[in-house]
C-alpha cells in the first residue's frame, strides 16, 4: 500500500523524527538512528564552549538524513530568525524547527512570535517546521505564513508524559491541511503509536530514546510503534461498544441443553 | 587589542584574521559558523578579514538537541 509522507514536496521515508539532545555519548546516535530507521534529525545550535574539547557533531549522523536545526534558545521571532540563518550557513539544507521558548518553567512555545518568525523565513525559502501550542487558530495562521508541517506539542518537552493535548491536537490532524508531528512529551512507543492512530503524519523523540537505559533498544520499540500506529490509522479501527459482542458464534455450543 | 568573543572580552593580537583566531583557539573552521557585529561572515572570508577592536563576534557550533 502507496503511504508516503511529503514535507515541502520532499519525500520523508520514516514517521518518526529524532532529536539528538540528551544523549549520554554522540557514540550513541548512530546506531539509534539506525536502529529507529529515522529520517529526520534534530540538532541545536550554541556558542563554542572555550572550556572543552570541540566535537564535530555532524560526523554521528550519516548523510543520507534530513537534517532539521532547532531554534532552541530563541526567546522571540527575531532571535528565531537569526538562529535559523546561522543554522543555514551549517550548509546543512534548508529545514528548521522554530521554537520560540520564554517560559523557562513549562518550556511553552509562544505561538504568536513563531507565526512571525514563520512569515519571515518563509520568504526566504526555509522550510519551517513550527513547534507550537495545539490551537487551531494558531496553526491556521502558521500555514498561511508558510509552515510546511504544524508540530504540536503532546505535553511539556522532556516530561515524558503523553498526549495531554489529545483532543487539541486532534482537531488540528482534522482541520489544517499540512502534516502534523506530534513534538514533545512523547515517552513511551505506546503514546507514539496513540499519535499515530489519531491520524498524526509522524512523531518526534527525543528524551524518551536519549534517557532510557538502552536507547538503541528503545529507538527500534519507537521505530515499530509508529509504523504499527500509522497502519493501524490506515486499516481503518472497528467502532468501540459499551457492551460485549462475543467474538465467536453464540450457536452451536457444545453442551446439553 | 580587545574585542567580544561569545560575549566575553577577549585580547587578540592586532591585523588577527578569523582564520588567525580559529587557529590560536584550536577550533577546526569547518565545525563553526562564525557571526560578526551580527552579520553571518562566509568561509571563504575568514582569511582575508582582519578584526578590528570592539568588534563583537560569536563562534557558534551544531550540538544534540531536540
Amino acid at each position: 500500500m502507496e503511504d508516503k509522507l511529503y514535507i515541502a514536496g520532499r519525500q520523508v521515508d520514516s514517521r518518526l523524527f529524532i532529536g539528538t539532545g540528551k544523549f549520554a555519548d554522540y557514540n550513541l546516535i548512530p546506531a539509534v538512528i539506525k536502529a529507529s530507521k529515522a529520517q529526520v534529525v534534530t540538532v541545536a545550535l550554541r556558542r563554542v564552549d572555550f572550556g572543552t574539547p570541540e566535537e564535530n557533531m555532524l560526523k554521528y549522523l550519516p548523510p543520507d538524513i534530513i537534517l532539521m536545526p532547532n531554534t532552541s534558545g530563541a526567546r522571540n521571532a527575531a532571535e528565531a530568525i537569526r538562529i535559523a540563518r546561522i543554522a543555514r550557513e551549517t550548509g546543512c539544507g534548508d529545514w528548521v524547527k522554530i521554537e520560540v521558548i520564554s517560559d523557562q518553567k513549562y518550556l511553552l512555545p509562544d505561538n504568536f512570535e513563531t507565526v512571525k518568525a514563520i512569515e519571515v523565513l518563509a520568504k526566504e525559502g526555509f522550510v519551517v517546521l513550527p513547534y507550537m501550542s495545539p490551537d487551531l487558530m494558531a496553526a491556521k495562521r502558521m500555514a498561511e505564513a508558510g509552515a510546511a508541517a504544524i508540530m504540536p506539542l503532546g505535553s511539556p518537552i522532556g516530561t515524558n508524559r503523553g498526549i495531554k493535548t489529545r483532543e487539541l491536537i486532534q482537531i488540528l490532524i482534522s482541520e489544517i491541511n499540512l502534516p502534523i508531528i506530534v513534538d514533545a512529551g512523547i515517552g513511551r512507543p505506546s503514546e507514539a503509536a496513540e499519535a499515530m492512530e489519531m491520524g498524526a503524519a509522524a512523531v518526534l523523540v527525543n528524551t524518551a530514546i536519549a534517557t532510557a537505559e538502552n536507547p538503541v533498544l528503545m529507538a527500534e520499540a519507537f521505530g515499530q510503534a509508529v509504523e504499527a500506529g500509522r497502519k493501524a490509522y490506515l486499516s481503518g479501527p472497528g467502532s468501540t461498544q459499551r457492551v460485549a459482542e462475543a467474538s465467536s458464534p453464540l450457536t452451536g455450543f457444545l453442551r446439553k441443553e | 587589542m580587545q574585542v567580544k568573543i561569545n560575549g566575553a572580552v577577549a585580547e587578540i593580537p592586532d591585523n588577527h584574521s578569523i582564520d588567525d583566531l580559529l587557529l590560536a583557539r584550536k577550533l577546526p573552521r569547518d565545525i563553526v559558523i562564525i557571526e560578526l557585529n551580527g552579520e553571518i561572515i562566509k568561509r571563504e572570508n575568514w582569511e582575508s578579514l582582519k578584526l578590528n577592536p570592539s568588534d563583537s563576534l560569536e563562534i557558534i557550533r551544531i550540538i544534540g538537541g531536540g
